[in-house]
């Protein structure tokens, strides 16, 4: 007979449950990680798609996108929605500068390739730093988006993780519909393909370069407010998910959009199960692992085209 | 229209252009021939900004344009179109003539250009959903020049067109060079190897050797023999 000992009827095999209901909860878990970590390689991947270099300072960029909404929206207590744009704002304009003042002038050199590390790996130094000196060294939080969460049946969901969800999903289809649909993401695309062909057309390409600079340190700080209330913000989270973001990107492919959104969704519900069954402490050791192992069977990543 | 004044031009430590001068005149066709290594093809460079000249002048219309950003010049109207062609190989025929008509004077006239390059290339209108990659090596040639023409530029610096293509896409490929001079006006600056097609073609044709213009004349004053002889040995 299908009934409980309290008596009650029970729709489902509460054995099956047992097993099923932690295995869904980490899939959604999965998914939200996904979404956080894909807005957080992105903008990696555009610069190294358009630029052919690493930036090693994504991650201070991310860091920055929380603490300029921690200090707007916290300490200046100016509407949520304004710190944060503000602060993506200012981190556009910011990148902007930094490509014209540090790397325009170093990018037709021979060695740019290694010069660019020099300048980047410098200029995360130097941003962490700044963070200590301006806002001093204690993590900060910044309060959800939304309290609250949604429940269907024995699941819930908050309200914060479908809002981070939605904006994830909403602003990389913004960026598809973008590199896709207009001249500028027609010709970001070109350079990514052909930069002699590029210019042979008349694209300004120091213009282009600057330009997806701001624009991924925009999506780098956009992932930073997202991220806040998850990890905390502190400076030396900014090598943290520098990390995870470069592992994204190789896994995926150097330079191709379509392998870091699928990567970070793998990665992100690996580390949904990796912590759930066996911790938090084996969820680098696993990512790395994973990246090693697909490095082996496609040593461009899975979608990659340059290694 | 276009006056080149003494130019010199280096790849390195090499010395590839030497104190090169000629004039081109509007809606003109002019030839380069000469054998492979002898500058032809860093003169079309140095011309169309890719390669920086190290003294003497570019005017064109009376606008010096030596050593300008390339965006500039190809604001200005010359186009270059490389032997190596440089299409966007995952772009789509239509999203590489798109970014042919990418500069600011272009852009206003793109539909009526998209018009014109399918009249002249309705293969182009067949695949303009394929991406670049798939083209025959004939039809890369035809996108190359038909994204050249995009750009609405007044001078067409066009490098050996017909190199690697069936002797029937050579000739086609000739004909449309005529029928883009004759109808458009466009002042066209060939480099060849097929020496008496672009003879045909031409009204002024020069020689060079070791980066030296070392003849020049009518076209129809230059005969094969005469430059074979000499010159292509």
């Amino acid at each position: 007979m299908h009934e409980s000992v309290q008596g009650k009827a029970v729709p489902y095999d509460t054995g099956t449950m047992k097993i099923l209901f932690p295995f869904l909860n980490a899939i959604i878990s999965g998914v939200i990680l996904g979404a956080i970590y894909a807005m957080m390689s992105m903008g990696l991947t555009l610069i190294y798609g358009v630029g052919r270099m690493f930036n090693f300072a994504h991650g201070a960029f991310i860091f920055w996108g929380g603490y300029f909404t921690w200090f707007f929206y916290s300490q200046s207590h100016l509407d949520y929605f304004l710190s944060a744009i503000l602060g993506i704002v200012i981190l556009f304009c910011f990148a902007i500068l930094v490509d014209k003042f540090t790397l325009s002038p170093i990018r037709k050199k021979p060695d740019f390739g290694i010069t660019s590390v020099l300048v980047t790996l410098g200029l995360a130094i130097v941003l962490g730093n700044a963070g200590d000196v301006i806002f001093g060294t204690r993590i900060k939080t910044i309060n959800k988006i939304a309290e609250g969460f949604l429940r269907i049946g024995d699941f819930t969901i908050t309200y914060q993780d479908l809002a981070t969800i939605a904006i994830s999903v909403g602003i990389l289809l913004g960026l598809e519909i973008f590199l896709r649909k207009t001249t500028i993401g027609t010709a970001l695309r070109a350079i990514s393909q052909d930069t002699v062909g590029a210019q042979i057309v008349g694209i300004n390409l120091d213009r282009l370069f600057a330009f997806t600079m701001g624009l991924s340190a925009a999506l780098a700080g956009i992932s930073g407010v997202l991220l806040a209330p998850k990890f905390f913000i502190a400076p030396y989270v900014g090598w943290e998910t520098l990390f995870k973001a470069v592992i994204i990107v190789i896994f995926g492919g150097l330079g191709s959009v379509k392998g870091t959104l699928i990567s970070a969704f793998i990665l992100g519900t690996l580390e949904a199960f990796v912590s759930m069954y066996l911790g938090m402490f084996w969820v680098q050791p696993m990512w790395f692992i994973l990246m090693v192992g697909v490095l082996f069977v496609k040593p461009k990543g899975l979608f990659g085209e340059w290694a | 229209m276009l006056e080149v004044h003494q130019v010199n031009a280096f790849y390195g430590e090499f010395h590839a252009l030497k104190d090169i001068s000629f004039l081109v005149e509007e809606g003109e066709v002019v030839v380069f021939l000469g054998a492979n290594g002898h500058g032809k093809s860093t003169l079309l460079k140095t011309i169309c900004g890719l390669i920086p000249s190290s003294t003497g002048h570019i005017k064109f219309h009376g606008t010096t344009i030596s050593n300008l950003p390339m965006h500039k010049i190809v604001e200005i109207g010359v186009v270059y179109i490389p032997e190596e062609k440089h299409l966007f190989p995952d772009l789509t025929v239509k999203e590489n003539l798109l970014l042919g008509a990418y500069n600011k004077r272009a852009r206003k006239e793109r539909e009526n250009s998209y018009q014109f390059v399918y009249g002249l290339f309705p293969r182009l209108e067949e695949r303009q959903h394929q991406i670049a990659s798939t083209l025959s090596g004939g039809e890369r040639q035809m996108l190359a020049i038909g994204r050249g023409l995009m750009s609405h530029a007044r001078l067409m610096a066009i490098d050996e067109p017909s190199v690697g293509l069936a002797p029937i896409v050579k000739t086609e490929v000739f004909h449309k060079i005529i029928e883009i001079n004759q109808q458009q006006g466009l002042t066209i600056i060939l480099v060849e190897q097929e020496v008496e097609s672009s003879l045909a073609i031409s009204r002024k044709g020069f020689v060079m050797k070791d980066g030296r213009i070392v003849l020049e004349d009518e076209s129809k004053n230059l005969t094969i023999d005469l430059i074979q002889k000499q010159y292509l040995v």
